[in-house]
């Protein structure tokens, strides 16, 4: 018999507000389970960098309550959680502050409090898995922004949080560091990991991960698949949101057959293929 | 905190819709009066018309308690060092080693009242007066126009620093920084909290110096005109001569009150 994977994060009925008469989060309430790859969605000041700070701590509810893995977080300080809740912020430039990116990437791992065997192992790990080690020994203040971004991502990833959340991480990096970074997120995933991704970008939504939660004036107005989430057209446009462009693409053609739920460029090719063969055969 | 209220205020007192000139001598005039004065009732006296200032000018009573809290830790410790250390006068405990004075204690006292309304003049000051006004008024003063740009935007980032202080510190606590301890261990602790700080404050002004330069800023040969002008007014006159009198009175007072 399958066993049902593990619940890592539970947020139930979450309020939240910076001041008193402005509620920034509205009673939200999900599930994560253990090793999902989550996105979130939603117009600039929705609450998703809020609702984020709220999962490891840095941000506590004024009402409600986070679960991470079955124990309410609400006692549990920020350096405790940071073990187990990873979370890469917006800012690359916010993090980094050591001499040279090796260390960069340690200072997460000697705060955990590993061996210098194991600091250094697995920080020669992780700069062999982001490509960096060229710039292992120089100064990552010095280096362009794609870089610093990859860095600060490289130095959270090197502590194995169970539950990883990125901060609109592909801002700055290129289409080839975008993928791979994709790459390595799906890798982790697989190993067992809970991923919670903020970004802006559906497309890479749409071709890279399968659940979405959208947000709108602080609250959830929809959680679930991705392919789901993106068929309710009314839905993204009350979020002011844009479907991707194969999408739309593949909407305004529905009347000459073309499936109206396609979503990536695969989808599309092997749908036009489909059709071309159909059509041939008639 | 209570610089970011003060430059984002936007409330329309009498105060607030006063030249920035009058502002700044009222600041001048009675930073003046508080160094000259050493009359204790006339501090009380000082501290009290300030109260009052902050009350017309709409500011609230828990920015006002915030500058208080904020003052307090050197408010205690100017008194208490100033009674272990003041020469003479009559001691409230003497243990031989250790001499507690009264007058000291008063002088202390008398120290921090001083510093806390100058504290408050100042604040006073930038709570009412916009980063623009602000130039302008400078501007007007025969101030170089760059000089009170740059004098206006360091008031400005002011809170952007600290907002960018308090993100530093979130993102090295996720990455399992713990603030804990005192003295040069929580200094030491805190270290990539400031190196981040510095290196992000440094990247922030060059790129600033830059979008500047790339707008022309500083270019030679230009008359620069503004947008908005400020007129001294005849309630401007009658502010400036009322700040004079008060001034002039409060010094009066302080030579020849026993």
């Amino acid at each position: 018999m399958a066993t049902l994977p593990q619940i890592a994060l539970q947020v139930k009925n979450l309020h939240f507000a910076y001041k008193p008469d402005n509620p920034v989060l509205k009673g939200i309430s999900l599930t994560l389970p253990e090793g999902s790859f989550t996105a979130i969605i939603g117009q600039n000041g929705s609450g998703k960098t809020t609702l984020a700070k709220q999962l490891n701590g840095l941000l506590r509810p004024t009402a409600g309550q986070v679960y991470l893995y079955n124990t309410d977080i609400q006692h549990c300080s920020i350096s405790d959680l940071s073990g187990t809740v990873g979370y890469v912020f917006q800012n690359p430039d916010h993090q980094i502050f050591s001499p040279t990116t090796r260390q960069e990437i340690a200072f997460g791992l000697k705060n955990l409090r590993l061996s210098k065997q194991e600091v250094d192992l697995q920080t020669q790990n992780v700069l062999a898995a982001f490509h960096l080690n060229a710039y292992a020994d120089l100064q990552p203040a010095t280096l362009s922004y794609g870089l610093r971004r990859k860095i600060s991502i490289a130095a959270v990833m090197a502590t194995s949080p169970k539950v990883l959340i990125l901060d609109e991480p592909t801002i700055g990096l290129d289409w080839r560091s975008t993928m791979e970074l994709i790459g390595l997120l799906k890798q982790y995933c697989q190993q067992g990991n809970t991923i919670l991704l903020i970004t802006h970008d559906l497309r890479l939504i749409a071709d890279h991960i399968p659940h979405c939660m959208l947000l709108h004036s602080g609250q959830l107005l929809a959680f679930g698949e991705t392919r789901t989430i993106f068929q309710d057209v009314e839905i993204l446009h009350q979020a002011h949101l844009a479907l991707p462009q194969i999408n739309q693409l593949a909407r305004r053609l529905s009347s000459a057959g073309v499936r109206p739920d396609i979503l990536t460029v695969e989808e599309f090719c092997d749908e036009y293929r489909k059709l071309a063969l159909k059509r041939q055969v008639l | 905190m209570i610089i970011s209220e003060s430059l984002s205020g936007n409330q329309d007192t009498w105060i607030h819709e006063a030249d920035p000139r009058v502002k700044m001598l009222f600041v001048a005039a009675f930073w003046a009066v508080l160094l000259i004065n050493d009359n204790p009732v006339i501090l009380l006296g000082v501290l009290l018309f300030l109260h009052l200032l902050y009350g017309l000018a709409g500011i609230p009573g828990s920015s006002i308690l915030a500058i208080w809290k904020a003052l307090l830790p050197i408010s205690l410790l100017i008194p208490t060092l100033w009674a272990f250390f003041y020469p003479g006068g009559t001691p409230l405990w003497d243990s031989g080693w250790i001499t507690f004075s009264i007058p000291g204690f008063l002088y202390g006292l008398m120290i921090a009242g001083r510093l806390v309304a100058l504290a408050l003049t100042v604040l006073l000051f930038l709570y009412t007066t916009g980063v623009d006004e602000m130039v302008l008024g400078l501007v007007k003063l025969r101030v170089p126009y760059e000089w009170g740009l740059v004098i206006s935007m360091a008031l400005h980032y002011i809170p952007a620093f600290q907002s960018l202080y308090r993100s530093i510190l979130e993102a090295q606590q996720a990455r399992g920084l713990r603030v804990e301890g005192n003295g040069l261990h929580r200094a030491k602790v805190m270290m990539p909290v400031f190196v981040a700080m510095v290196i992000s404050i440094l990247r922030l002004a060059d790129q600033l110096a830059k979008s500047l330069e790339s707008r022309a800023f500083g270019a030679s040969g230009i008359q620069r005109t503004f947008l908005k002008e400020i007129r001294f007014g005849f309630a401007d006159y009658v502010y400036a001569a009322l700040i004079a009198a008060i001034s002039f009175s409060l010094l009066y007072l302080n030579f020849n009150l026993k």
